[in-house]
């Protein structure tokens, strides 16, 4: 990781997120602020935060599991979804980085009346996941055990926040697209697939 | 720039512009031009396959409202939302249409065969439904053509004594292979595609694909804006479609008529980056998206539920009452992946139940709050959804959650659970293990994105009305501001149409399209 975030950067990168992840938008005006503030990731700092929300979404360790390795799902997904080549990647790449950095969760500031109501609530599910936490100075998603990880993912998940719901539905549903558009999971899970006319088959 | 001149210009390809364009082209002595935004896909490129089969939709199907919480599936290919739907076919409802009169002023649409709207014989909404119908083949599914996933619903709802019907479908000998949503292989389905579309193509339309239209041409003649056309660019062809029938770049078409079917997502965008007048300020306010919510039954034995006709059963048992139905419906694995909830292992155990899952929605037909909306963001040059569920609405959407997990159970589930991360109650989530536990459902937030809602019903955001406080249209779907320009899609609905929308539109469409034949004069044509 070479990119340290000023925090004025991430409060704004943080609806950059909101946006570049809601169906890879167009920039609005303070996305396009936020742009300017924070570097473009290379896929050094992206990929290995990619790899781990890949191992924590899918359980490569489940008996029933297709034999699959994390290296090949990750050059699927990049190969469906091109962050390095694709501009329109831009602020996912960011947000990969932003959502690495455990210790700028608690300080996005709230962004509506809903959000403030729920502020206090957010800091206090962050600190019990952070007590939690094996090691006292564990800054990094990607450094954190499995279980962890998945406990730091559904904080994103059951955040109160918008912009944090937004990474984590849309990194888990990319991620669950790249795996269930594959036969090998369609097996796993007893899907038999297309039922196609004679004529597409030949 | 291409230049074309033609007497009507059909902006949208979907329910209602392949049935103008099919409607008008009875009359045999106009140019016509259809243009659509999407491609032409034929069946033999319908290849079952959720992620090819993206190119179908929307921005790729991955259409959402503006905070991305609601994901707002629509079609954009040639036959728009009837090549992707499920075929699920209601009538237009009378007491809807009846309040609208009421309301909102509108004249005509008569549900009596004998009537004679606006003097014209056969001239009905009866008579265009009845004829809609017929060219769709709009049928009930026999006994052998409901499969597991749907006998459950039918179950689970008589066990508790709630009515349950078959649905009415526009297929033909369909061979249920149960890939709908990715279009037809077999050219079973009618949409308007390989039916209106493909007789107005034999009639000799001209369609347009891959055809966006920038704006709307709007000429001052006397005193009074005139639509004389319309401005785009032809995109190249996407691979797997069929050839255009012009060119890729500019293109302006003239014509003496402009009937926009964009849909309600995109006719009103067209109209504010047009110009339009908009003196009331009620132009892509009070959308309707029909919001659903996705029910899930775990049950202990494999049942049929991807294969057959994905929706044969429905509820109408508390339309009258609360404003929502139960509709069966099922996905296949890419879209199952998603909306069954968590990660990791969880996820994964409820994936390996995917043979032995039920499932069927709750469809909410919500209520009209201009603060939910269709604009035009200039800047970045797109259409955005503005929507958030009312409080109403909510509460009308927790006692259907209620109901639908008590179904669920009396189906036979052994667990039953909303795709929601909202704690309920003792629950973390709303996963239920017994039906007595269906009651908190009463607790469920709706916050943005904590809870699944789905939508794929967009309506109501360029409203018909006599009166032009409350609508951009009159009754003949002509705008109260611009000479010679029709709009005519779900977005002229001054509220929820009040069931799946397809035939209304159609419906509605075939209605227009034979009162214009009958007025041509009315349009200098």
């Amino acid at each position: 990781m070479t990119h340290e975030l000023e925090r004025r950067a991430f409060l704004s990168s943080c609806a950059a997120v909101v946006l570049g992840l809601s169906g890879c938008a167009p920039l609005l005006s303070r996305t396009r602020l936020a742009s300017l503030e924070l570097d473009d990731p290379t896929p050094d700092d992206y990929t290995p935060v990619l790899r781990a929300l890949i191992e924590t979404i899918l359980p490569f360790d489940h008996p029933r599991f297709p034999e699959i390795a994390p290296a090949v799902m990750e050059a699927r997904f990049l190969a469906l979804f091109p962050l390095e080549a694709d501009e329109r990647f831009l602020l996912l790449r960011k947000g990969l980085v932003i959502f690495d950095r455990i210790d700028l969760f608690p300080e996005l500031a709230p962004q509506t009346a809903e959000e403030r109501e729920h502020a206090a609530d957010e800091r206090a599910r962050y600190e019990r996941f952070r007590a939690a936490l094996s090691r006292e100075r564990a800054e990094r998603f990607t450094a954190l055990t499995p279980p962890e990880r998945s406990g730091y993912l559904r904080l994103w998940g059951q955040s109160a926040f918008a912009s944090k719901q937004l990474f984590y539905h849309t990194s888990r549903r990319l991620v669950l697209v790249t795996a269930y558009s594959e036969a090998e999971f369609w097996r796993a899970i007893g899907y038999a697939g297309p039922l196609l006319p004679a004529s597409h088959r030949s | 720039m291409n230049r074309l001149v033609c007497d009507v210009l059909i902006i949208g390809s979907g329910a209602a512009g392949g049935v103008l364009a099919a409607t008008l082209s009875e009359s045999g002595n106009k140019r016509i031009i259809l243009v659509e935004k999407g491609g032409h896909f034929t069946h033999e490129f319908f290849n079952q396959n959720e992620l090819d089969m993206r190119v179908l939709y929307a921005e790729a199907g991955q259409r959402a409202t503006a905070d991305g919480a609601i994901p707002v599936r629509g079609g954009e290919c040639v036959g728009g939302g009837t090549t992707v739907n499920v075929a699920l076919s209601f009538d237009p409802i009378a007491g809807v249409w009846e309040g609208w009169k009421r309301d909102f002023g509108l004249t005509g649409f008569s549900f009596d065969e004998t009537a004679r709207d606006y003097g014209i014989a056969d001239l009905s909404l009866a008579v265009a439904t009845r004829e809609v119908r017929r060219r769709v083949n709009v049928h009930a599914p026999p006994d052998d053509q409901v499969n597991d996933n749907n006998r459950l619903l039918a179950g689970g709802c008589a066990s508790l004594g709630i009515t349950a019907r078959r649905f009415e479908l526009n297929m033909r000998d369909c061979i249920g292979c149960g890939y709908c949503a990715e279009g037809c292989a077999y050219d079973r389905k009618q949409g308007t595609m390989i039916t209106f579309i493909a007789d107005a193509l034999a009639r000799g339309v001209q369609l347009i694909h891959h055809c966006e239209i920038a704006q709307l041409l709007l000429e001052e003649r006397a005193g009074r804006r005139v639509a004389v056309g319309a401005r785009g660019v032809v995109h190249a062809t996407t691979p797997g479609s069929r050839p255009n029938s012009v060119a890729s770049g500019p293109l302006e078409i003239r014509a003496g008529l402009v009937i926009l079917c964009g849909g309600a997502v995109q006719s009103p965008a067209l109209l504010l980056r047009s110009g339009h007048p908009d003196p009331h300020g009620i132009i892509g306010r009070g959308l309707i998206l029909h919001p659903s919510l996705p029910i899930l039954g775990l049950m202990d034995h494999d049942i049929v539920n991807y294969r057959g006709i994905s929706g044969s059963i429905y509820s109408d048992h508390f339309y009258r009452s609360h404003g929502f139905y139960f509709e069966c419906l099922f996905g296949h694995p890419l879209y199952a992946s998603v909306v069954f909830p968590g990660i990791g292992a969880d996820h994964f155990d409820l994936m390996l139940g995917f043979s032995r899952t039920a499932a069927f929605g709750v469809m909410l037909v919500d209520s009209v709050d201009k603060a939910n909306r269709v604009e035009w963001d200039r800047i970045h040059q797109r259409a955005v959804i503005h929507y958030r569920l009312t409080a109403p609405d909510k509460e009308r959407l927790r006692f259907a959650a209620t109901k639908a997990v008590e179904v669920m159970f009396a189906a036979g589930a052994r667990e039953v659970l909303l795709p929601s991360q909202e704690p309920i109650g003792a629950l973390p989530t709303p996963r239920f293990r017994a039906p007595a536990e269906a009651s908190a459902c009463s607790e469920l937030q709706f916050q943005p994105y904590m809870t699944t809602v789905t939508s794929a019903h967009c309506q109501s955001t360029v409203k018909m009305a006599e009166d032009p406080r409350l609508g951009v249209v009159n009754s003949r779907s002509e705008s109260h501001d611009v000479v010679n320009l029709l709009i005519c899609d779900s977005s002229v609905f001054p509220t929820s149409c009040g069931a799946n929308p397809m035939i209304s539109i159609m419906a509605m469409a075939r209605y227009q399209g034979r009162r214009v034949v009958a007025e041509w004069s009315r349009y200098g044509l």
